[in-house]
C-alpha cells in the first residue's frame, strides 16, 4: 500500500479546492453514534456534555480516527444553538422521548402567527427571535430584556464550550468541517410556522413573507459572520432541505428560496467564508443553479436523496462534493455492503478530486461499529492499495 | 348544481373562489354528498398532476387544506357515515418518532380521495396501533418515519399484529425520508412508498386486491 502524503488539513483543503488528494478524505458526520458506542443512553449523551465529549474522543480513537471532525462536541444536542436556526420546540430523549430516542422537533403547532411577518418587517428578524419567538419555544429564555441575556448567555456559553472541542481536535491536526451554522429565512420561518401553515402562506401571503425574508436576511448574515469570527473555522453549515425539489415547486424556488440563498452565501464569500450546503431531501432538480456559485468556493454535502452522481456529471471542476452513505446502510447494513458502496463513491464522484466521503446526513445514532469503521477504512486504504 | 366548477377550482387551488361557491350551492339546495364528490374529482385529478410532474407537494398541502375547509362547511350538512368510502386505513409515526409533515400530506389526500383515515398522530405506541386496527377493523396500516428510530419500531407494530392474530388481513406500508426496500424486510411490512404517490397506488392496490 501507498503511504499517505498529505495531512488531514490537507488532504480536506484539496478536496474543497477541486484538487486531488492523496485518497479521499473521509468525514463521518456528527457523533450521535458515539453515545450508544460507549454505552450511554441517548438521554445521557443529550444532557451530560463532559461524558458526550469524552465519549466522542474515545469513539474517535476506537474507530482509528478520521480526517474531518463534523458537528462535534453539543452541536447536535445543545437545543439552544439548535433554536436558532430551527426555531420550533423540541422533544428531547428522556423528557418526552423513550430514554434511547433521538432529538426531534416538534412541528405539530406553529411557533409563530402570520402576524408576525409584520414584526419582523418592521424590526428585523433577531428582535422578532428574542423578543416574541423564543419565550413561546422556551419559556422563561428571551422576552424581556433579563430573559434575552440569559438566553443570550446559554448561547455564548454553547459557543465557548464548542471553541473549546474545535481547538482540541485542531491541536490533534484534525480540522473540523464547519463552525458557525445557518439557514435562509424560509427554513426559518417554515419551522417556526410549520412547514403546511408556511406553504399555505406562500399561497395566501406571498408579498409579507418576502417582505419579512428582506428584513430577517441582515441579522442572518450578521450574526453568521459574528460567530464565524467568535469560533474561528472559516467554513459555516448552511443547512437546507425545504427548498428541495421534493418539497417546494420550481415556481416558488424561484419566488421564494434561491434569491436570499444567493444573497446569503455571497455575503459569506466576501467574507472570505466557505459556505458548506448540508442540504438534505432530493435537490436533483435544483443541482443547475449551484453552477451560479463561485467554483471552488463551496462544498455540497448530500444525504443519498439527492443523486450524488448526477451531481458529479453536473458540478464536477465546479463544487466540492461531500456524501452519502445512506441511513439505512450504516444502520442495517453490512460492512461489505458499506464498503462496496464507498468504493463505487470514490471512484465515480471522487474521480479528479473534489469529493469528500461521508454518511448521507449525519452518522444514525444506532448505525454499527463495523459500518462506521468499514467506511472511514474504505477511504484510507482503497486509493492507497490500488497498483 | 356547478360541479365541475367546483372541481375546477379545487384543481386550480382557487380557495375563495371554491368557498363561495360551496356555500352559494349549499343555499340553493345542492345535494351535499354531491359537492364531496365534486371535492373529491378534484383530489383525484390532483393527485394524477402530482404524479405525472405537473404538481408538487405545494400544491398538495394547498389541495388538502381546501378540501378540508370544504369539508368542515359539509360535515354540519352530511349524515356521519352517510358518504361513500374507499376504505379504512390506520395511520400514524411509530414509537421514538415524531415527525408529521410526510404523514399529513399522505393523509390529507388520502382523506380527499375518499377514504376514511384514522391518523393516531406521532410518536405512537405499538399497542394504540393494534387497538386501533382491532377496533376498525381496518385492512390497511400506514406506518411513517423518518429516523433511523422507527425501523425497530415499525417492526415491533408488524409483530405485535401478528401476535394478535390479525396480521394476515392488514397490509401494512411503510414509509418515511429513510425507508427502501432494506428497511421493507428488515420490518416485516408488505410495501413501501416514497411519496404520496405511492400511498394512493399502494391503497388502490390493497383494496383492489391487484
Amino acid at each position: 500500500m501507498k503511504p499517505e502524503t498529505m495531512t488531514p488539513q490537507e488532504r480536506f483543503d484539496a478536496a474543497v479546492n477541486l484538487r486531488k488528494p492523496d485518497r479521499v478524505p473521509v468525514c463521518p458526520l456528527g457523533f450521535l453514534f458515539a453515545g450508544p458506542l460507549t454505552g450511554m443512553t441517548m438521554a445521557e449523551f443529550y444532557t451530560d456534555l463532559d461524558a458526550a465529549t469524552a465519549a466522542q474522543r474515545k469513539i474517535f480513537a476506537d474507530l482509528g480516527g478520521w480526517d474531518v471532525v463534523g458537528l462535534s462536541g453539543g452541536t447536535m444536542t445543545d437545543p439552544f444553538p439548535l433554536t436558532a436556526i430551527y426555531p420550533n420546540k423540541m422533544k428531547l430523549p428522556g423528557r418526552d422521548l423513550p430514554e434511547n430516542a433521538i432529538m426531534q422537533f416538534d412541528e405539530s403547532e406553529p411557533a409563530m402567527v402570520v402576524e408576525d411577518y409584520d414584526i419582523i418587517i418592521k424590526k428585523g428578524w433577531n428582535h422578532f427571535f428574542f423578543s416574541h419567538l423564543l419565550p413561546r419555544i422556551m419559556p422563561g429564555y428571551g422576552g424581556g430584556i433579563f430573559g434575552t441575556i440569559k438566553a443570550i448567555s446559554k448561547l455564548l456559553r454553547f459557543q465557548k464550550s464548542f471553541k473549546k472541542d474545535i481547538r482540541y481536535w485542531e491541536s490533534r491536526g484534525i480540522p473540523s468541517l464547519v463552525g458557525m451554522a445557518c439557514v435562509v429565512p424560509y427554513e426559518m420561518f417554515s419551522t417556526a410556522r410549520t412547514l403546511q401553515q408556511f406553504i399555505l402562506d406562500l399561497y395566501r401571503h406571498p408579498d409579507k413573507v418576502t417582505a419579512a425574508m428582506d428584513a430577517a436576511l441582515p441579522d442572518v448574515i450578521k450574526t453568521t459572520l459574528r460567530g464565524t469570527k467568535a469560533l474561528g473555522v472559516p467554513r459555516v453549515f448552511l443547512a437546507g432541505e425545504r427548498g428541495a425539489g421534493d418539497v417546494i415547486n420550481p415556481q416558488q424556488f424561484d419566488q421564494f428560496y434561491f434569491p436570499w440563498l444567493k444573497k446569503l452565501v455571497n455575503a459569506l464569500i466576501d467574507a472570505g467564508i466557505t459556505p458548506l450546503f448540508h442540504f438534505d431531501s432530493n435537490w436533483d432538480r435544483n443541482l443547475s443553479y449551484f453552477k451560479e456559485f463561485p467554483k471552488g468556493k463551496c462544498i455540497l454535502d448530500l444525504d443519498s436523496a439527492t443523486d450524488i452522481f448526477k451531481a458529479k456529471e453536473i458540478l464536477d471542476g465546479h463544487m466540492c462534493l461531500m456524501g452519502d452513505v445512506p441511513a439505512p446502510l450504516l444502520t442495517l447494513g453490512t460492512p461489505e455492503e458499506v464498503s462496496d458502496y464507498c468504493k463505487k463513491l470514490i471512484d465515480e464522484v471522487g474521480r479528479g478530486g473534489g469529493f469528500i466521503l461521508s454518511s448521507g446526513c449525519s452518522v444514525p445514532y444506532d448505525a454499527k461499529f463495523e459500518n462506521i469503521k468499514a467506511m472511514i477504512d474504505t477511504a484510507k486504504t482503497y486509493e492507497l492499495s490500488k497498483g | 348544481m356547478k360541479k365541475n366548477e367546483i372541481t375546477q377550482h379545487l384543481v386550480d387551488l382557487n380557495e375563495l373562489e371554491i368557498l363561495d361557491l360551496v356555500r352559494k350551492e349549499l343555499e340553493g339546495g345542492a345535494d351535499p354528498l354531491e359537492v364531496l364528490d365534486a371535492c373529491r374529482e378534484g383530489m383525484i385529478i390532483v393527485g394524477k398532476r402530482f404524479e405525472a410532474g405537473e404538481y408538487y407537494l405545494p400544491e398538495l398541502i394547498m389541495a388538502g387544506e381546501i378540501f378540508s375547509e370544504v369539508s368542515e362547511i359539509l360535515r354540519s350538512v352530511i349524515k356521519e357515515g352517510s358518504a361513500e368510502t374507499k376504505g379504512t386505513v390506520v395511520f400514524g409515526t411509530v414509537r421514538g418518532d415524531v415527525h408529521d409533515i410526510g404523514k399529513d400530506i399522505i393523509v390529507g389526500i388520502l382523506r380527499g380521495v375518499g377514504y376514511r383515515v384514522h391518523d393516531l398522530g406521532t410518536n405512537v405506541e405499538t399497542e394504540q396501533f393494534v387497538k386501533k386496527m382491532q377496533e376498525t377493523g381496518a385492512p390497511i396500516l400506514g406506518l411513517s418515519g423518518l429516523i433511523t428510530t422507527a425501523y425497530n419500531s415499525m417492526r415491533e407494530v408488524i409483530e405485535a399484529l401478528d401476535k394478535a392474530g390479525i396480521r394476515k388481513r392488514v397490509k401494512v406500508m411503510i414509509g418515511g425520508g429513510v425507508t427502501d426496500e432494506r428497511v421493507r424486510v428488515h420490518t416485516g411490512a408488505d410495501a413501501y412508498g416514497n411519496d404520496p404517490t405511492d400511498a394512493l397506488k399502494l391503497c388502490a392496490q390493497f383494496m383492489g386486491g391487484n
